[in-house]
């Protein structure tokens, strides 16, 4: 084969001529064995990202005063998927008609999820947790999203030192980091601040303890009440430096937004950088408000239309949850981009500093209704829930 | 390597001398090619033979060689096939065995053209298409996936039935995804032909994607990352890195884009993005057990950051802010594709661009009411191929409809 411009050759024009044959044979000489039902990989990301599980809460056990703790077994499957310690899971379930759902913090560790069993530690607070405080029972079926979320540990991100900051409830997560990494499945060094008003309202104490053998770090901190052994206050920055160094740690936060907000004065002067310090995304929720108005929105969900009132202080899909429209939701926080839907006409906002939506998605009217409010009657087409 | 064919000529000149003449005569065969699938278009397919031979002798002459065949018979020196092969892994077949046509084509465009991105990535061409769907009265229904196609027999689809039973009947389906998932096993088992059976066993899965996406904490002139795009490879010789390919420990192959470089208001300020893509040749991946799985991400992507260091000395270890890999798992999981194949069938040797596009009105013949698109379809894999085939399978069956009605 050569390439003198213009000039001919018969051979390869043959060869040319022969694709098409050529093809046709290698075609038709395949295998006749039947096609592969699954695939390796493809089974692995349904054992990873089942989507949305069916589960039977097994127990129910008191924490602490206002808290309990709350396990589950697969229904669709003998194991939870595999986790990243720290992350969270969304209980769907029908609390007094309305079909709710809210993401908690895993407790137990990946390890368990493999072994069957799953838990949340769920304080008396709010509609759904309160609900479930006060009315689940083992043997109680719910749905289960799969495993989400981005608080988690990053080898690649983070150092090696993490300092968690856990404030009440917020415990939830650390205890599963800690399990963890006692289990070997994580390569941190963890230091947990635990800060509650006494000793009493310290949840997981019992297995906290336990954990010190295995390498975890924990300190108390109690705010109404001085203990010998306990730490007296909050956890303010002098008291991390007496436990660790500020600057060559990852810090990772979970409680209400008193706490992120005192902690952000208190690492204020060491101006760490954003990736140091990660906080636990919580429910977006209704906005204080004395007489809220109310809009009329209408949803489309495929080929089906539905309508629901919707107050302005609360979001798009508490009110579609309110009326019964199954509408898709998980993290609740405007991140995860689940809910997403389609903005078809009517005034809207979003939550302050919770508008995750892709820049793309904004430019054409797409909305996460988990943390956008009304602000005239509205129209958005929903995606199915799972 | 720069844009524009003399600049990348010149370049090429000052870096392998004595290459001159062979590049220029590369360039020239594949302005060639490139002409003759504009002709080709401009036909829809039904080319005169008598003039492609008149106008396009040198298409049809090398429209059966590899890219390695071409370039040896052009003279061009071993070092300078190094440097332009470098972009065999956009298509992901070694260029034994890779049409010459396929790798001409899309050479020849991408350094005249230059890379183009919109601004808002390709999520934004997706949903432009899809606000033009809707306004030309098309629906979209998401969280809807097909669990099987419904068909009386043979080239007779009835409809499609949803994963919460939902039936949608249809005489006409365009399936983007794998030849494999739906004569296997969407598609009514009374439909599939052993012909069907054997076509799609004939083919070869195309690469298994994994992808790493960094968010850093400076810019990107700050960290020293001064190129848009860095294919970084074990061996130039791209027969041997193929095969190294096939197993996720020798794999070291990364082709990394630095957005800020051609858009620097793609991240904020004092930030950039950096995202990284390789492949595996095999199904190596399906070997991580789930308790492993986030540490093996976590090795790839630490091996993706060792070797971008260690060939541009820029050191974006300590700046990532955010960090997120896709693994052949993840691709599974989002797109369905068997084993988190992301390029579709490999388009090599037998199966290369140019037979599959003489045979798009054959193939379509497989399975009357069923064509498809994307990274499976005849174009093969990539943003505009799968364009371009969804563009193709659409009027094709927008034309079965019309032929219908008559």
């Amino acid at each position: 084969m050569t390439f003198k411009k213009q000039v001919f050759g018969f051979l390869d024009m043959l060869r040319f001529k022969k694709l098409v044959p050529n093809r046709r044979a290698a075609l038709a000489a395949g295998s006749p064995e039947p096609l592969p039902k699954s695939y390796r990989v493809n089974e692995q990301a349904r054992r990873l990202h089942p989507g949305v599980m069916e589960v039977e809460l097994t127990a129910v056990r008191p924490l602490c005063p206002g808290m309990q703790e709350f396990t589950f077994r697969r229904l669709d499957a003998d194991a939870f998927p595999f986790f990243r310690a720290g992350q969270y899971a969304a209980l769907q379930g029908n609390a007094g008609g309305s079909l709710v759902s809210r993401p908690y913090s895993i407790v137990s560790s990946p390890r368990q999820a493999l072994a069957g069993e799953l838990t949340f530690g769920v304080a008396d607070a709010g509609f759904f947790s309160g609900w479930l405080n006060r009315e689940a029972r083992p043997g109680d079926r719910f749905r289960m999203t799969e495993p989400s979320g981005e608080f988690h540990y990053e080898t690649l991100r983070d150092h090696r030192q993490i300092v968690c900051i856990a404030g009440g409830a917020g415990i939830t997560p650390f205890v599963s980091m800690a399990r963890s990494m006692a289990e070997g499945d994580e390569p941190y060094e963890m230091l947990l601040f635990y800060g509650a008003r006494t000793r009493e309202q310290l949840a997981y104490r019992e297995e906290l303890d336990a954990l010190r053998e295995k390498g975890l770090r924990v300190v108390y901190v109690l705010s109404d009440e001085e203990v010998p052994g306990f730490e007296h206050g909050f956890a303010t920055a002098k008291l991390l430096e007496k436990y660790t160094d500020i600057r060559e740690a990852s810090f990772f936060l979970c409680g209400p937004q008193a706490m992120y907000d005192f902690l952000d004065r208190e690492l204020a002067p060491y101006a760490l950088p954003r990736k140091a310090v990660r906080r636990d995304a919580s429910c977006c929720g209704a906005l204080p408000a004395e007489e809220p108005r109310v809009f009329r929105l209408t949803v489309h969900i495929r080929d089906r239309v539905f309508s629901a009132d919707a107050a302005e202080n609360e979001t798009l899909l508490a009110s579609m949850e309110r009326a019964g429209i199954p509408a898709p939701s998980k993290c609740r926080a405007g991140g995860c981009g689940y809910c997403r839907s389609k903005w078809l006409g009517g005034e809207f906002r979003i939550a302050e500093g919770r508008d995750g939506r892709r820049e793309a998605d904004r430019k054409f009217g797409f909305v996460h209704p988990c943390v956008t409010y009304p602000l005239s009657d509205m129209e958005i087409e929903v995606p199915p829930a799972e | 390597m720069p844009f524009g064919v003399n600049a990348f000529i010149d370049k090429m000149e000052e870096v392998v001398p004595g290459s001159r003449k062979s590049m220029t005569a590369f360039f020239e065969l594949c302005e060639e090619v490139r002409d003759a699938q504009a002709y080709s278009s401009s036909v829809n397919g039904n080319t005169d033979s008598s003039y492609m031979k008149e106008h396009f002798p040198n298409f049809i002459r090398a429209g059966s060689y590899s890219v390695n065949e071409v370039l040896g018979a052009l003279g061009m020196p071993t070092a300078a096939q190094d440097i332009l092969n470098a972009y065999w892994c956009y298509l992901g077949v070694d260029c034994d065995r890779m049409s010459f046509l396929h790798y001409g084509s899309m050479v020849i465009r991408y350094i005249t053209r230059d890379a183009w991105m919109p601004k808002m990535r390709s999520h934004e061409i997706s949903l432009a298409l899809e606000e033009r769907i809707r306004e030309l009265g098309g629906e979209i229904w998401y969280h809807s996936p097909v669990v099987n196609i419904h068909a009386d027999g043979p080239g007779a689809i009835t409809g499609v039935e949803l994963s919460d039973g939902t039936l949608i009947p249809t005489r006409h389906v365009v399936a983007n995804c794998s030849p494999h998932l739906v004569f296997g096993g969407l598609l009514e088992e009374k439909a599939v032909t052993e012909q069907m059976v054997r076509a799609a066993n004939a083919r070869v899965f195309s690469g298994r994607g994994f992808s790493l996406f960094l968010g850093l904490n400076r810019s990107a002139e700050e960290l020293g990352i001064r190129s848009h795009n860095y294919f970084i490879y074990d061996t130039a010789d791209s027969v041997r890195q193929y095969d190294r390919m096939r197993k996720v420990d020798t794999n070291h192959v990364q082709a990394t884009v630095c957005l800020n470089n051609a858009f620097p208001g793609c991240s904020p300020e004092g930030t950039c993005i950096l995202y990284f893509t390789t492949m595996f040749m095999s199904d190596d991946w399906g070997n991580v057990s789930d308790a492993d799985y986030f540490k093996a991400k976590d090795r790839v992507a630490d091996d993706m950051i060792r070797v971008f260091e260690r060939e541009t000395g820029c050191k974006i270890r300590g700046a990532i802010e955010e960090i997120a890999a896709a693994s052949p798992t993840t691709y599974a999981r989002y797109c369905g594709h068997p084993q988190g194949v992301i390029y579709g069938y490999e388009a090599a040797d037998w199966d290369a661009l140019m037979s599959r596009m003489m045979m798009m009105r054959e193939d379509a013949q497989l399975f009357p009411g069923l064509r498809f698109a994307g990274g499976w379809a005849m174009r093969s894999s990539g943003y505009s191929s799968a364009y371009v085939s969804g563009d193709l399978s659409g009027r094709q069956t927008v034309g079965d409809l019309k032929k219908e009605v008559r």
